[in-house]
């Protein structure tokens, strides 16, 4: 809300600049957005706390700032309503439908209006607190509303059918706002009706038909109390929120009505009529607040952390208007109305931290020797360190995706009922998406080489949220004086992927053909851990991407479960090994891993097998490979002779020979 | 001696040299004036005389032979001493490095430091229900406090949270106090994607309940806290703030680093800027759980809040934008 520090001066003698008067109102936590400084006057902004409606007015910063600088209001509001048996009293019915939806309704009938400008101190004042001035009328309840905090309704008497009726609107019923604006109400709307419909959403803004016209000479004044969450939800369905509504949906202060009228009363009295009210009626004139809050001084000061004397104490109740009561030795504490947040001792606790100021609270830590509950281990934090340590770069994406990759997983997406972007309306099922969305920003920004991991959850209706880790890379692995540039391919993601594995100290795992759809089919493989399929890598299938991106998504549980946790060490051989390197030509579609695997499981000795090269060329033969695998074979307690190992390389051979390989010399 | 065994020995020793010291003893073993070829040519001298003069020649073609080899040997020596030149000012083959995420690695030192203090650290989901985002946490339907945090619904009903305090909560069921705990995870709020907002954020949530907690247990953690991660001479100061799960409420501030105290647009001329929100734990709260005897504390903040405080960055979409000239420059981890 924003208020000028004139108004507030008429209430309080502040005795310093309004930027020393943001700094204390800062420390009661009443938070100063901005300081507006003008010729003769300075406009602050300010930010106040949901729970705390009495501060939006300038009676109430006024009572807030007295108590903490410790003087009393300058300003008194005590008019009351006229007391009126006139003979010559307008008629009015007010009939409340439900006194849960509306415990308290006073209406006032004045005549003799004459509708025109509002008197200077009061457009001024209005326009400095961001209100638009309308007519004398309008502007004098806007004026009441920023001074008491209570926002009041003026009707057009004559515009009126029959009495005033409180009651939920009707489904389906229309009404017209003073805005121009056709709203449909439903049943959980409160409405202001008379025996035509509705003439006013209730708390929230009156309606066109019966609001004041120029030519209005008599109107009902309404100052009312309604239920806050009424408000609140009508306020949010028809997305209208006024300075009204703000305030009825944080609650009013029911006693503060007949002032809040009466005030108002007095005010039109001075600016648009000479005449007093023709007719009062309040149909709750002495509403049952609840007000008695225990309290126990030896409480406050266990949670301050402090040690306060009762009367430092005291002190501070008194300066807030708090009044204690003590019956047989336990005191109670009784608050006025308008403080309907304090409803435990802890709320009184920590007016006592705001008033003796939060900086005049001690500082203490204390190390505990309770064993931790559960340390979650630290796993993931390791698994980001690896991907780093391989060249990949961390990102966060926001999992906002497009429907469309759900479909390629033919997962249930988990929607969103109000997408922040209307194309992205799902949760992520992947991380992939994502991901692609950032390599295509920064191969826009001109990167040459891509390469991104990011460690994150997925989504699917159904199911619980899982943690994924994903990695793409795409572009050109970058030419250099001592290396020539190439695209990457598919041993790159491949190579990422083992890489990973080995530092995640997974050594029983294998790749196995992958129908995995997200990635082009000539191009994939799964990885297969333990008879579990922790997810897959290849060439990324996305007809958008203007690159090619080879990516990978893995469970993160699968990863961890398979995780070998401390290293083991074994003896390593002190004998080097004999290596021999076989070189043959092989029908083209051979799979490697097939002649590795067949020729390793022949041989009798330790032998380590290695691709040396793969060469495809047309003098080899059409769809022929060359291949070159080294052996290398070592024994724990000798060095083998070349005659030791003579067995196994005819082995090796004939192996190779069954799959139809010649030997190249 | 059989001369040519004598040849071969030598040769293998001068061949096996690699300083110019043991080249220096070597030829002093073979050709010195005591050395083995001396003894060699003395005992020609017990030869038969027919003998003597092809010993002889053989002995100083040897002689010839072994002082070739060992001035090649010096040759080489001295060349090994200095190398082919390189232009070194050539750069390195360097391997590719990658970089963890600056809310990675801040959020790790923030858990870190709570660590130490002896929180332990804990997980919840981030698709949550109304009743632990905000039923559960004093804030039923129609509170005003859920303006504050303008929420994603699922069309399920669900809703992703708005905040990391659910896992209180989900925690609280689990275990009974006393316990420290801290949950780091991304918060949903639905805003407008400018430099200043964005629909995700990363919280980092704590929560410590015992008997006897006072405010001064929470001033006192949290200000270890800010001098932990902004340095030992941090000005850090308190004030009132509102959350319908702690009462008293509080946020602390720290003094603004980018002015100095002095006042400037991003502490909005204050000279202290939030950094979170912090309070004693509602009783509503525990005593729901059956916790009437305990109290505690409890504390939220935004890791990029922090971050861009610290490192100075003033957009916040930088942190989901992923462009590796922002991600290459936080190398920290
Ligand atoms: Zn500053």
């Amino acid at each position: 809300m924003r208020v000028n520090y004139n108004w507030l001066s008429e209430w309080v003698d502040i005795k310093f600049s309004p930027y020393e008067l943001a700094d204390r109102l800062d420390h009661l936590g009443i938070e100063v957005e901005e300081v507006e400084i003008t010729s003769d006057d300075a406009i602050f902004e300010l930010n106040i706390m949901p729970n705390r409606p009495d501060l939006l007015s300038v009676w109430g910063l006024s009572r807030e700032i007295a108590a903490k600088i410790g003087r009393n209001l300058k300003k008194k509001i005590d008019y009351s309503l006229p007391d009126l048996n006139q003979k010559d009293a307008l008629n009015l019915t007010v009939t409340i439908e439900s006194e849960e939806d509306c415990p308290r309704y006073i209406a006032s009938v004045i005549d003799n209006i004459e509708v025109g400008l509002s008197p200077a101190f009061i457009s001024e004042r209005l326009t400095k607190c961001g209100i638009r001035t309308l007519n004398n009328i309008v502007d004098v309840t806007n004026y009441v509303l920023l001074e008491t905090g209570h926002p009041l309704h003026a009707f057009d008497y004559d515009s009126i059918s029959g009495g005033i009726i409180v009651r939920r609107a009707k489904n389906s019923e229309i009404i017209i706002t003073l805005e121009g604006e056709k709203k449909e109400l439903s049943n959980e709307d409160l409405v202001i009706a008379d025996n035509k419909g509705p003439i006013a959403i209730a708390g929230v803004m009156g309606g066109e038909s019966s609001g004041i016209k120029d030519k209005t000479t008599r109107i009902v004044l309404e100052s009312a109390f309604f239920k806050p969450s009424l408000i609140r939800r009508t306020s949010r369905r028809l997305k209208l929120s006024t300075e009204s509504s703000y305030r009825f949906e944080r609650t009013a202060d029911i006693e503060m009505l007949p002032t809040a009228s009466a005030y108002t009363l007095h005010l039109l009295g001075k600016s648009a009529t000479k005449r007093t009210a023709r007719k009062v009626i309040d149909t709750n004139p002495t509403p049952q607040v609840k007000k008695e809050v225990e309290f126990s001084y030896k409480n406050a000061n266990k949670m301050l952390g402090k040690n306060l004397k009762r009367e430092e104490v005291d002190r501070i109740f008194e300066k807030l208007g708090f009044e204690r009561r003590e019956t047989d030795g336990s005191p109670r504490i009784l608050v006025p109305s308008y403080r309907r947040d304090i409803k435990i001792e802890e709320d009184l606790t920590e007016e006592i931290g705001r008033f003796i100021g939060y900086n005049n609270i001690p500082r203490r830590f204390t190390y505990t020797n309770e064993k931790p509950i559960n340390l979650e281990n630290k796993d993931i934090i390791k698994i980001k360190k690896i991907m780093a340590s391989l060249g990949l770069s961390e990102a966060i994406n926001i999992p906002f995706i497009e429907p469309f990759w759900a479909e390629i997983h033919k997962d249930e997406p988990v929607e969103l009922k109000n997408p922040m972007w209307s194309d992205r309306s799902i949760l992520r099922n992947t991380l992939l998406p994502g991901l692609i969305r950032s390599v295509e920003r920064n191969l826009n920004k001109g990167e040459e080489l891509v390469q991104l991991f990011e460690v994150g959850r997925v989504f699917r209706q159904g199911k619980d949220e899982e943690e994924m880790l994903g990695a793409v890379i795409t572009g050109n692995m970058p030419v250099k004086w001592h290396q020539e540039g190439r695209p990457v391919d598919f041993y790159d993601i491949k190579g990422i992927v083992e890489a990973m594995l080995e530092k995640l100290n997974i050594k029983d795992y294998k790749f196995a053909e992958s129908e995995e759809s997200f990635y082009r089919k000539e191009r994939t493989q799964c990885l297969v851990i333990d008879g579990t399929v922790p997810g897959c890598f290849g060439l990324i299938a996305q007809d958008s991407c203007k690159a090619d991106i080879y990516g990978c998504e893995f469970k993160v549980k699968y990863l961890l479960g398979a995780l070998k946790r401390g290293s083991h060490f074994s003896r390593t051989s002190k004998f080097p090994p004999i290596k021999r390197d076989l070189s043959f030509i092989i029908e083209g579609k051979t799979p490697y891993e097939k002649i590795k695997n067949i020729i390793q499981e022949s041989l009798t000795h330790d032998v380590r097998i290695e691709l040396m090269d793969e060469y495809i060329a047309r003098r080899i033969g059409k769809d022929k490979k060359s291949l070159t695998v080294r052996l290398e074979f070592s024994h724990p307690e000798k060095t083998l002779t070349d005659n030791e190992i003579e067995g196994d390389i005819k082995t090796a051979i004939d192996k190779l020979k069954s799959f139809g390989a010649s030997l190249r010399e | 001696m059989n001369l040519n065994a004598f040849r071969e020995n030598a040769k293998i020793e001068i061949e096996k040299v690699k300083t110019d010291g043991e080249l220096e003893k070597v030829r002093v073993k073979y050709l010195g004036r005591k050395g083995n070829l001396t003894e060699v040519l003395h005992s020609i001298g017990d030869l038969p005389k027919e003998e003597r003069p092809e010993a002889g020649r053989i002995a100083n073609s040897i002689k010839r032979e072994l002082e070739e080899l060992i001035k090649e040997k010096k040759e080489i020596l001295e060349e090994k001493k200095t190398l082919l030149w390189k232009d070194l000012t050539l750069p390195g083959r360097k391997p590719f490095i990658g970089t963890l995420h600056p809310l990675t690695v801040l959020g790790e030192e923030v858990q870190d430091i709570f660590i130490r203090m002896g929180f332990s650290v804990v997980e919840g989901p981030e698709i949550e229900t109304d009743y632990y985002n905000f039923t559960a946490l004093n804030t039923p339907p129609d509170h005003p406090a859920r303006d504050l945090q303008d929420t994603f619904y699922l069309k399920d009903g669900r809703l992703l949270r708005t905040q990391t305090s659910p896992v209180q909560i989900r925690i609280l069921e689990k275990h009974s106090p006393p316990l420290r705990i801290i949950s780091s995870g991304k918060c949903y709020r639905m805003d407008t994607f400018d430099p200043s907002h964005s629909p995700t954020f990363t919280q980092i949530e704590g929560l410590w309940v015992d008997k006897n907690i006072s405010m001064a247990d929470l001033f006192g953690t949290l200000e270890l806290f800010a001098k932990e991660i902004f340095g030992e001479n941090i000005k850090t100061e308190f004030l009132p703030g509102y959350f319908p799960f702690t009462e008293p409420s509080c946020e602390q501030l720290i003094q603004c680093p980018f002015c100095l105290g002095e006042g400037c647009s991003v502490c909005k001329k204050k000279g202290m800027i939030e950094i979170l929100g912090a309070g004693l734990v509602h009783p509503s709260i525990l005593k729901k759980l059956g916790y009437s005897e305990f109290n505690g504390f409890a504390f939220g903040m935004g890791v990029e809040r922090i971050a861009m405080i610290k490192y100075n960055i003033d957009d916040i979409r930088l942190f989901y934008q992923n462009e590796l000239q922002f991600l290459r420059q936080f190398n920290e981890s």
